[in-house]
């Protein structure tokens, strides 16, 4: 009978699934109409992106850098930190990001049109983290009130900011939006995992596409041309 | 307030009259050796249940299961730190509720940097919205020596009426054993249930002949144990001790470890609640009822 019990993960949560949940219901409600604007902006901006990748790609980076500023601020410190006091150090790494997008977002030279096969998977990704990340709440038998939002929600934003990768050109501006949202995916997924398994999924697979773009990304200019 | 009451008092024996929990209380009360402190032996913690942040609704959840506690006689309400919102949690339920008097303060210092425990007490104190712990313990005997020195210095001033020292999943036997054995502390948290024992080898015979208090945490595992004895067969011995259910065994079995005067299961639920404090009325197993149950629960 002492066998059925080992060490688990679980141990380390500091707090339940259903306050974990809860903070998204809080924070679209605080924050009404933005759950709905923050996405629809980021759509312009793709489609701006299709017709004139330059100034599109700008305007992506430039909502991105707004939206790591404000769920850095709002969710993280604000909201998840009263209950996982861990998060006061991730807050911080959220403005850094922020300030990266922002860089982006004003430098123009690394801002050509990609291949089509990037640029549709970068396409792919964007649109997934904004359409389909909130139909996940229906999937996990939550309302949509507490869905995680693109801008709003941490997980959807670093996912969308993955497809950035594929539509920036530049090793370094490619790292720069690839190396913490695969951070902040991993411990999403480790969290999510300890509270409720099935939800791990969405950010796992997230932060897989960011290991496959770190990989690409070295392979490309490991052996350029 | 109750909190101003007890931070005036300096005798140890006065101080833990404590006449409330004699009067509002119908199960038996448990007293600290070193002091005669009495209280419940069912207390309330808040590890996990008790961390809801700013959330209005699920705040207003916990407030009625620390009122619910309350009118049942009240206890040990144990706290930490380390548990995010929960010292906020509890300071809303017992604002909301005047502060009684049947609640037993408990929280712990949890820093490593030694010189910090003093403003993080007093950061605790202004989450509770009290005035003094009733109970202060180095938490998973981090940086235990300083602290140690501090909360003793509270004791001896009259700031603070217990001091102790908390480990969970059976970590850091050997250096609890040894702080034990070496410094006066009156009482001491550990994981005891009915799956894990390794207390019983050591540590809980040394506490009865040091006169140290047992609070055990985990009693359920974090839930884990009824989860996993769900549907199983209670022992025979159950009925007996008018045990309906394995949640009341469970507890009935740490409680009636003579060394172990307390027991804190941490709910969100009213109802839970009170199940676990109706674990403390009626008979508690003896020597051979509670090896019946251990031998039961080997056997599943």
């Amino acid at each position: 009978m002492r066998d059925m019990f080992t060490y688990e993960l679980s141990d380390l949560m500091l707090f339940s699934e259903r306050v974990y949940w809860r903070l998204f219901d809080l924070e679209n409600t605080a924050l009404w109409p933005m759950p709905l604007l923050a996405p629809l902006a980021l759509l312009t901006a793709l489609g701006l992106h299709a017709w004139r990748p330059k100034a599109g790609l700008r305007a992506i980076c430039g909502l991105l850098a707004l939206a790591w500023l404000s769920v850095g601020w709002n969710f993280i410190l604000q909201r998840y930190a009263p209950v996982n006091w861990m998060m006061t150090y991730v807050g911080p790494a959220f403005m850094l990001q922020a300030i990266a997008f922002a860089f982006l977002a004003v430098r123009g030279r690394a801002m050509g049109r990609n291949p089509g096969p990037e640029r549709m998977t970068g396409y792919g990704i964007i649109l997934a983290a904004t359409l389909a990340y909130p139909g996940l709440a229906l999937w996990q038998g939550r309302t949509m009130a507490s869905a995680e939002i693109v801008g709003i929600a941490p997980d959807p934003t670093a996912f969308a900011s993955l497809g950035v990768a594929f539509l920036v050109s530049g090793r370094w501006h490619r790292l720069a939006v690839l190396a913490l949202p695969c951070v902040w995916l991993g411990q999403s997924a480790l969290t999510l995992y300890a509270l409720n398994g099935p939800a791990a999924m969405a950010p796992a697979l997230g932060l897989g596409l960011g290991l496959v773009g770190l990989i690409l990304l070295g392979k490309r200019y490991a052996n350029p041309g | 307030m109750l909190f101003s009451r007890r931070t005036l008092l300096t005798g140890a024996a006065a101080a833990f009259a404590l006449p409330g929990f004699a009067s509002t209380d119908a199960s038996p009360l448990r007293t600290i050796p070193s002091t005669g402190a009495k209280l419940p032996a069912i207390g309330l913690g808040s590890w996990i249940t008790f961390n809801v942040g700013t959330d209005p609704v699920l705040l207003e959840s916990c407030a009625k299961v620390i009122a619910a506690f309350v009118e049942d006689g009240g206890g040990m309400i144990d706290s930490s730190p380390m548990y995010g919102s929960s010292q906020d949690t509890i300071g809303y339920g017992l604002e909301k509720l005047g502060y009684p008097e049947t609640v037993f303060a408990t929280d712990k210092v949890w820093t490593s940097a030694a010189d910090h425990g003093p403003a993080q007490i007093t950061e605790s104190r202004a989450a509770w919205g009290v005035e003094a712990f009733d109970l202060l313990q180095v938490h998973n005997l981090v940086s235990w020596e300083a602290h140690l020195e501090t909360l003793f210095g509270m004791k001896d001033d009259g700031r603070l009426a217990h001091v102790g020292l908390t480990t969970s999943h059976g970590r850091r036997h050997r250096l609890l054993e040894q702080v034990m054995r070496d410094y006066p502390v009156d009482t001491v948290q550990l994981t005891y249930n009915l799956a894990d024992r390794e207390a019983e080898d050591r540590l809980l015979p040394l506490a009865r002949e040091k006169g140290i208090a047992v609070i055990a945490n985990r009693p359920f595992r974090r839930g884990a144990l009824p989860r996993a004895l769900k549907g199983r067969p209670l022992p025979d011995v159950a009925q007996e001790l008018g045990a309906d259910n394995w949640p009341q065994l469970l507890l009935k079995f740490i409680i009636s470890h003579p060394a172990l005067p307390v027991a804190i299961p941490a709910t969100t639920k009213v109802a839970h609640m009170r199940e676990n404090k109706a674990a403390a009325t009626g008979p508690l197993p003896d020597a051979d009822m509670r090896r019946r149950i251990i031998a039961h629960f080997r056997d599943l």
